[in-house]
């Protein structure tokens, strides 16, 4: 759906904020880009509807190479693609429901009553009908995010770029905002792309990421497998901010063991099965309990001593993915 | 009631009143009409802005910033052959217009310019990336939205239009600033100099509250 291909971008003579990134967002999908801020993310995201253009490499929208469009062929494009921003992006000058209308205004391709019933659908889905002639002042973060997604959506468009979207949110809001992006995804179909720099936003709705520092991905995968079991220390260091985490001191005799289970294994009793009739000292020592955009997951840092400590190792290794830590 | 206002004659002050306004009406009325583009084009051909071009926005800067460095009072003596070219006199109200708009016009665009990139870089980009031209951007999103500043700049524009007329007297524009030259000061006629400078507050005074006003209105709060 979205392709990069290698792009590069450099302003002036500064170091050249995205230095040849190449990923595919497939259709349908919810892809999610983090990194801290200066590493590109931004740029990133811009290139796709060309608000940036790349220095260098090329851009696929559903095969389309869009890299060098101009005039209504660029327009189109930008139609077929809609965005939300952190800091919303909304007409102050203009009431909630000409800001949604803006779009289909700015097109001209819809008749005045077909736009006043589409803004009227469109306030409806974000939850927004009784504030369609507000202004932007009058409404709190979230709902001016509520606008900003309506507005976007108000072309149809196939796919959604969302720049840092919930950044300038609580954690509440964010997560009414996250809960309705990822239900006009399943509703809708719609492939969505955003930036953050938030490991939660990520692990929440996301289907897939990719981390980029300094202006080239760094590591990419599933959100789960690099949730778990990240590679890169920028990866890990976000991970670490999001869940407040320190490294456990505790002490314990026996093997140290990394257990992870993700999807309807993470909700077994894992722990009783693996050790069910056997001599087994199993000491928690760390952690991690939750669940990534569709799947639970457990990982627990044990260690485990005693007489049977092999079988009880062998039967955990049989049911989850293991992991052994030098001591 | 020997001392106070003898030397006042009420129908010059009149006269003297309407000149000004006069003078003001039309060379405000001409600033913004050429302040308002000027202003536009400099911003958007800023650095990363929608029409970036560093040529053409140095040139432009620097016109501005000549016109701008220029002491009003030189410009009404340098541009006269230009303004009798334009309208026939140097002399008047008429006379005065251009003077008085090519001094306030560089300085109004800087003002827009300034309230254009008070707005929020995301709106740009939201309705850019809504796939508006860069018209329907500059039309639909840009001037809307920084339209009380526009109006706070123009009013900021009219009370300094309003201390430039009565330099022109200097070339015979007449109007409250050349009486205040004429007769308060150079026959010391303290009276007719208090009339006046009272009248000119007045006019600047009345300028800011109906241009506050305007802001006020134009904001959606």
């Amino acid at each position: 759906m979205i392709e990069l291909q290698d792009v590069h971008k450099r302003f002036g003579g500064e170091a050249a904020a995205v230095a040849g990134v190449s990923l595919t967002v497939a259709r349908g999908e919810i892809f999610g880009v983090i990194g801290r801020s200066g590493a590109g993310k931004s740029t990133l995201i811009r290139l796709v509807n060309l608000l940036e253009r790349p220095s260098a490499g090329r851009v696929l929208i559903d095969g389309q190479d869009v890299t060098a469009l101009e005039g209504e062929g660029l327009r189109a494009l930008r139609r077929r693609i809609g965005m939300i921003f952190q800091q919303f992006g909304l007409l102050g000058s203009r009431s909630v429901a000409e800001n949604v209308a803006l779009p289909m205004k700015l097109a001209g391709d819809r008749s005045g009553a077909e736009i006043k019933a589409r803004v009227a659908a469109l306030l409806e889905r974000v939850g927004l009908a009784d504030h369609a002639r507000k202004y932007p002042a009058q409404l709190s973060g979230g709902q001016k995010q509520r606008v900003g997604i309506a507005r976007a959506l108000a072309t149809d468009p196939a796919i959604l770029l969302c720049d840092e979207a919930t950044s300038a949110l609580d954690p509440e809001t964010t997560r009414s905002i996250l809960a309705l992006l990822d239900g006009l995804n399943r509703e809708l179909g719609l492939t969505i792309l955003l930036i953050t720099h938030e490991m939660d936003v990520v692990r929440d709705i996301c289907d897939r990421v990719a981390v980029l520092d300094r202006g080239r991905v760094v590591e990419i995968g599933a959100v789960a497998d690099l949730f778990l079991k990240p590679s890169h220390p920028v990866t890990r260091a976000l991970i670490a901010e999001a869940e407040h985490r320190e490294t456990p001191v505790r002490q314990a005799g026996g093997r140290r063991v990394r257990v992870t289970l993700t999807g309807a294994a993470a909700e077994t009793p894992f722990l009783t099965e693996a050790t069910r009739g056997l001599e087994v000292d199993l000491t928690i020592l760390d952690g991690r309990i939750g669940r990534t955009r569709d799947r639970p997951y457990s990982q627990l840092l044990l260690a485990v001593g005693g007489r049977d400590a092999e079988q009880a190792l062998a039967r955990l290794a049989a049911c989850a993915e293991l992991e052994e830590l030098a001591a | 009631m020997s001392g106070w206002f003898v030397n006042i004659d009420w129908r010059d002050l009149g006269q003297a009143t309407l000149d000004t306004l006069a003078m003001l009406g039309g060379s405000l009325l001409l600033t913004l009409l050429l302040g308002l583009p000027l202003g536009v084009l400099l911003f958007l051909t800023g650095r990363r802005q929608l029409l970036a071009n560093r040529a053409a926005n140095a040139l432009l800067a620097a016109i501005v910033n000549l016109l701008r460095s220029v002491p009003f009072v030189i410009l009404l003596i340098v541009m006269i052959p230009l303004t009798v070219l334009l309208v026939g006199t140097s002399l008047g109200v008429a006379g005065a217009i251009p003077p008085l708009v090519v001094g306030a016009a560089p300085f109004f665009a800087r003002l827009v310019e300034t309230a254009l990139r008070e707005v929020d870089r995301n709106t740009v980009e939201a309705v850019q990336a809504m796939g508006a031209t860069t018209r329907q951007i500059v039309f639909r999103a840009l001037l809307p939205e920084a339209t009380p500043g526009i109006i706070a700049a123009a009013t900021v524009t009219a009370a300094a239009l309003v201390s430039f007329t009565a330099m022109a007297g200097v070339v015979g524009a007449g109007g409250l600033g050349d009486l205040a030259i004429r007769f308060g000061y150079q026959r010391f006629q303290t009276d007719v100099m208090v009339v006046t400078v009272a009248a000119l507050l007045l006019l600047v005074q009345l300028l800011q509250t109906a241009g506050d006003r305007l802001v006020l209105h134009f904001t959606r709060r």
